[in-house]
């Protein structure tokens, strides 16, 4: 796994072109999402292999399990959105249902930019995230896990 | 670490992470770009949350009912292009028929008058039973051997005279004075000096004023066969072009 999460850094150097503030910081953090993705998916599948789960969900290629978490995604979201405040809600709505212009809702909203609507958004997914992912997408650390 | 608690996957870099949201920005920098998908590749939790946005798009349209194809579904794209393309080279062929259809002179309504290319002597314009929208329609006729001077007496439905002009070339401006109403028919007879040249009343056309819309409607009733037979194939490949375009969209909503 630590071998894994190296060369994903190096990688991630040679791609990004600069290195983050905080590379030990960095390189932990992937470590550790990586961990909890492995154990998140040998509780689906105990028999699977450290090296062939670790890559998701940065993997091309797909799977039964991609599959399945698809499905489970699907169903978290699901209840994410019910448990989503209203304002949150609406803006969702408005943009992929109603496809509303950006411009139009900056101008309701009574913003200066439509970036400004870009990270309402983004705020009302980290939201829909947030409630997501301390749950199953994010995996749950026991003793024995660890 | 205590037992049975959540541990959510955590953003490598929350400096870059807090930004990863301007990647919908079309005019975005190309370097800030590059570093945002490269953070969007090995941060789980980033690449999570894009995961989530594209799931909640597609639960929210499916909960709606439309269910419309995402952006990223590239065959509907290229569909519509071909689509597109042959709707504007079929409206194009539709429109330049319907301004030939308008701008070129009708046919005669009836088929045993005369018409424009005949040898004999006639009105080339109107044509008969054409519709004019000018109060001050201009009368043309073929020239006649000998003749001098052209007589035009004009005539209403009920036969009577409502105006009389003479010109000494082929064609005659009827001034406003000759009050012609719309709705109304109008009798052209033409006559010559010498009056012996031809039969009385052997030239004449039958025309009515009306208003502009009833000039075009006739014009494009009586327009040319064959510009017709043009007009109805292009708005058919307008009408074909645009309907497997709608199957294709409500297949992908």
């Amino acid at each position: 796994m630590i071998q894994e999460t190296l060369i994903a850094f190096l990688a991630h150097l040679r791609r990004a072109g600069r290195a983050p503030e905080r590379p030990e910081a960095f390189v932990a953090t992937m470590a550790g999402n990586r961990c909890r993705n492995l154990c998140r998916q040998r509780r689906r599948r105990p028999d699977l292999e450290a090296r062939s789960a670790s890559e998701w969900p940065l993997g091309a290629g797909r799977s039964v399990l991609d599959l399945m978490e698809e499905r489970e995604l699907e169903e978290t979201v699901r209840e994410g959105l019910d448990r989503l405040e209203i304002e949150c809600r609406n803006l969702l709505k408005a943009i992929y249902i109603d496809e509303t212009p950006m411009e139009r809702l900056q101008r309701e909203a009574g913003l200066s930019t439509v970036q400004g609507i870009y990270y309402r958004k983004y705020s009302c997914l980290k939201k829909l995230h947030s409630l997501l992912n301390p749950g199953r997408l994010g995996g749950h650390r026991t003793g024995r896990e660890k | 670490m205590t037992d049975s608690k959540s541990t959510p996957f955590e953003c490598v870099d929350p400096a870059v992470g807090e930004r990863i949201w301007r990647l919908e920005e079309s005019n975005l920098d190309a370097s800030i770009r590059s570093e945002l998908e490269a953070h969007l590749e090995v941060c789980h939790a980033c690449s999570l949350l894009s995961r989530v946005e594209v799931k909640a798009r597609q639960l929210l349209r499916t909960e709606h009912g439309t269910q419309r194809p995402l952006p990223q579904v590239r065959p509907a794209a290229r569909f519509s292009g071909r689509a597109v393309r042959a709707r504007i080279v079929a409206g194009l062929a539709f429109a330049a028929c319907l301004v030939l259809s308008i701008t070129s002179p009708p046919r005669s309504v009836s088929p045993a008058a005369r018409s424009r290319g005949d040898d004999a002597a006639h009105f080339v314009r109107p044509v008969e039973g054409e519709v004019l929208a000018s109060s001050e329609p201009t009368l043309e006729w073929t020239r006649i051997d000998d003749a001098s001077r052209y007589l035009v007496d004009l005539r209403d439905d009920t036969g009577a005279t409502v105006w009389k002009g003479e010109s000494e070339g082929t064609s005659l401006r009827v001034p406003t004075s000759a009050g012609l109403e719309h709705g109304h028919q109008y009798r052209a007879i033409l006559s010559t000096q010498p009056m012996d040249l031809i039969a009385p009343g052997s030239i004449s056309v039958l025309f009515r004023s009306d208003g502009m819309w009833q000039q075009i409607v006739h014009r494009v009733r009586w327009s040319h066969p064959l510009l017709q037979v043009v007009s109805v194939l292009a708005l058919l490949g307008l009408v074909a072009s645009t309907l497997p375009l709608r199957r294709m969209t409500q297949k992908h909503s």
